[in-house]
């Protein structure tokens, strides 16, 4: 006796899909098929077996699985393009090899990322659709809304309790800690303030690296990295270096503490990830780089430039669209009322933060392209 | 990616993408890799983790490299199918140019 299930937000909890189909395993319900499209679940009665599924999202069809795997006795059960759910006969705790979680918490970003920017032509379309009075409209509108935020929210819940799975650390920033020995009365202690540093990656280092070795210990940054705290002690060779990933896969942070350094800080909000790494090195080494190739600090730099270049672009155009719109619409018999106007300024400030970190980082592009010339 | 595309991209190799395949004789994590290219170079090359990452995660996007993750929850790369036989293909035009240096190298010294 065959069951089908219709499940279409199946994929906003990967985990919470997973224990169904073990779930439905346990009382003799097989996963036989799946279509992807539909979002049916087809299952198959048999005998009643303890199963493990995992589910997995990449780029290709996972047609071979990695040996890793096939030795902790994974199979694949069902698959298409993207999506590969693998099944294990095993109990839980023998299973010793796991699929990665990446292409889930990366797909998951990714959509979230999309989903935001919606959200924010959304709201901004529906501030305009109260001049234009179309209830239909608003209630199209709301109700896009409304799915985007529920998309974004479930999503962002998985990524969490997925990192946690992972064992990735979920939290922003770090501090360095004080010697418990150490007094903050005695030693100096400075605050610099400095806003967005990070789209000047270059000046950042070198600025840290000089304080260093004048003896300002960096001790730690505020949780949204906008001051910098140090304590005057002895001086010190440090490399700093400041990192950004588009779409950084969970083992990151691990990948370069393994290396050595040291997590200062890390940017609280969202998918694009500026770090900032420190290492020690002696006098008589020489100074480690996160990056060992002059290339890749290129690439580095390029991928920084374009990507906020392409972030700030259409914002743009959508804002310059607006104006225009609410221009034209200005001339009507209804003029638009002055709290609308409000709205259109306000609005304004993110594009001028925008279009600054934009050309600082452009700029930095340049720096670094003299520099390695 | 099909593999004539995958070919095209990556060849001739860049001596770190060359060794951090090599050192994919058998799965390793992040750090492992970095190890083990020190070690085969006698400390020659040093591989920065920054540029380890992003060779990885480019490999990954590639479909030359895949991920697991282990008993510990580390990320392990292990090398595919495809991955390999890039490797073969690299190695063969490494011997050759090899055998010809062997060969006429010895004209240009005395």
């Amino acid at each position: 006796m065959d069951k089908s299930y219709f499940k279409p937000f199946w994929s906003y909890d990967v985990p919470k899909t997973e224990k169904w189909l073990s779930t439905m395993a346990s009382k003799g319900y097989h996963l036989l098929d799946v279509n992807f499209k539909l979002r049916i679940f087809k299952f198959s009665f048999n005998e009643p077996k303890t199963v493990v599924y995992r589910i997995t999202y990449s780029k290709f069809e996972e047609k071979n699985l990695p040996t890793g795997l096939l030795l902790s006795s994974w199979g694949i059960q069902v698959s298409n393009k993207h999506w590969c759910i693998m099944i294990n006969q095993n109990p839980l705790s023998n299973i010793l090899n796991f699929p990665a979680r990446n292409g889930i918490l990366k797909r998951n970003r990714t959509i979230m990322y999309v989903v935001g920017i919606g959200l924010w032509i959304l709201t901004v379309l529906n501030s305009l659709n109260v001049i234009v009075a179309g209830y239909i409209v608003i209630l199209l509108l709301s109700a896009s809304i409304a799915t985007a935020i529920y998309t974004f929210v479930k999503l962002y819940l998985t990524n969490k309790k997925l990192r946690v799975e992972v064992g990735m650390i979920p939290n922003s920033s770090f501090y360095i800690p004080i010697d418990k020995l150490y007094d903050k009365k005695t030693g100096q202690v400075i605050t610099k303030w400095k806003i967005a540093w990070y789209y000047s990656p270059d000046r950042i280092e070198t600025w840290l690296e000089n304080m260093e070795i004048q003896g300002f210990n960096l001790y730690g940054l505020s949780n949204l990295g906008s001051t910098f705290n140090f304590i005057k002690e002895e001086p010190r060779k440090i490399k700093y270096c400041t990192d950004f990933q588009n779409n950084a896969s969970e083992d990151y942070y691990e990948f370069h503490k393994q290396a050595g350094w040291q997590l200062i800080f890390t940017s609280p909000f969202g998918w694009q990830k500026w770090t900032l790494w420190s290492k020690e090195y002696k006098e008589s080494e020489t100074k480690p780089e996160l990056y060992s190739n002059k290339t890749d600090v290129l690439k580095h730099a390029k991928k920084v430039a374009v990507t906020f270049s392409l972030m700030f672009l259409p914002l743009l155009l959508i804002y310059l669209a607006l104006i225009v719109f609410f221009i034209l619409l200005n001339n009507r018999a209804n003029p638009i009322p002055p709290i609308l106007w409000m709205n259109v300024f306000i609005s304004l400030i993110p594009i001028i933060e925008f279009g600054s970190f934009s050309l600082r980082a452009i700029l930095y592009y340049f720096r670094l392209k003299k520099k390695y010339n | 990616m099909n593999t004539d595309k995958i070919i095209k991209n990556y060849m001739p190799m860049t001596e770190t993408a060359f060794y951090i395949l090599l050192s994919l004789y058998e799965p390793r994590h992040g750090y492992g890799i970095i190890r083990t290219v020190e070690e085969i170079t006698k400390k020659r090359i040093v591989l920065g983790s920054g540029t380890v990452y992003g060779t990885l995660t480019k490999m990954h996007r590639d479909g030359i490299v895949t991920i697991y993750s282990n008993e510990e929850r580390k990320t392990v790369y292990e090398i595919t199918i495809t991955g390999k036989e890039l490797l073969s293909l690299e190695i063969e035009r490494l011997k050759e140019l090899n055998k010809n240096a062997s060969e006429l190298g010895g004209k240009f010294y005395g």
